[in-house]
């Protein structure tokens, strides 16, 4: 298999992985969404978007969700909805935390391909018609999931070094999963 | 018996209202703090904190170096200390241990196991005192 190929081949297993994990997600908040390909990632009016980067030795780039709103709002955990309208600081806050998770969620599924990148803190912006340019090098693609309300954009960037590999699926033994627990001095996983 | 207070140190304030929230239900009094820098500076204000829930992800200061600075220090060193990120980097977890961390929980946590963490910790190390 050519190098190309091969990359392109990556970048669709890794694009599986934030399929599933944008909807387990969101799912464990309560709210289906359903995955389309295709379509434009333009919301009209104030949007919210979070951008969130990771690193590895052999592999780099960022994670990008771009939603409205009330669909954040929806997203909000019962604890923290107030009856007030959330304020812009709130809502970009939320939607960084989810892609904070979100992201974690891909890195738990590359940790059983061999690989283990670190991740940033999100930043996050709220605003009408908001664009992020294109990466400059590598892979990128954008995924549309469908809510009740609003659509959510998820863009997924990825710049290979040449010696990038994904290896065969590992054993998941000593790999926590999200909502586990581990405690250190007596074992007890949740 | 005085409800423990609890220190919760997480960059995003959902997190940590959603982790309030579940402590103070449970009878325990909370501390916010927004990243690492903030919590060493209420930690001096409030020394007697019966448990520090931390993140690993923040800016300013991450949960490991802060870890390390409260392992270094005699008044904090006592102090049990769980992780709740979204992380599960093995090597991470690791570091953390050699650091004393007592658990490790990813997120979304599960509240009653979160609970029982908490609870479980919060009793051993007042035995330990008294």
């Amino acid at each position: 298999m050519d190098l190309l190929t091969k990359r392109a081949a990556d970048f669709a297993e890794i694009e599986a992985y934030v399929v599933k994990s944008v909807c387990c997600l969101f799912d464990a908040y309560g709210m289906t969404v359903e995955h389309a390909t295709g379509g434009v990632a333009e919301l009209a009016g104030p949007s919210v978007m979070a951008v969130i980067g990771y690193a590895s030795d052999d592999v780099r780039g960022a994670l990008l969700l771009l939603t409205s709103p009330s669909v954040v709002m929806a997203l909000q955990p019962p604890e923290v909805t107030s009856h007030a309208a959330p304020s812009e600081d709130v809502l970009r806050d939320v939607l960084g935390e989810f892609a904070n998770m979100l992201l974690g969620r891909i890195k738990n599924q590359l940790l059983r391909r061999g690989v283990s990148p670190f991740l940033s803190t999100p930043t996050t912006v709220f605003g009408a018609e908001l664009r992020l340019p294109a990466p400059k090098s590598g892979i990128s693609a954008w995924h549309t999931f469908s809510t009740p309300s609003d659509a959510i954009f998820v863009r997924f960037d990825a710049t290979f070094e040449p010696g990038f590999a994904l290896e065969s699926v590992q054993d998941a033994t000593g790999l926590l999963a999200e909502g586990e627990m581990v405690m250190f001095e007596t074992v007890e996983v949740g | 018996m005085m409800a423990a207070k609890i220190m919760v140190v997480d960059d995003s304030l959902m997190v940590r209202q959603q982790v309030c929230s579940t402590l103070s239900q449970a009878g325990y009094e909370t501390v916010e703090a927004h990243d690492g820098v903030d919590a060493l500076e209420k930690l001096a204000r409030a020394p007697d904190l019966g448990l520090i829930m931390l993140d690993v992800n923040m800016p300013a200061m991450n949960g490991i170096e802060l870890l390390r600075r409260l392992r270094d220090d005699g008044q904090s060193a006592k102090i049990p200390i769980i992780m709740l990120t979204t992380e599960g980097h093995p090597q991470l977890m690791q570091e953390a241990k050699l650091l004393g961390a007592k658990g490790w929980i990813i997120k979304p946590f599960k509240p009653k196991l979160l609970i029982a963490a908490v609870t479980k910790l919060v009793r051993a190390s007042a035995a330990c005192r008294s």
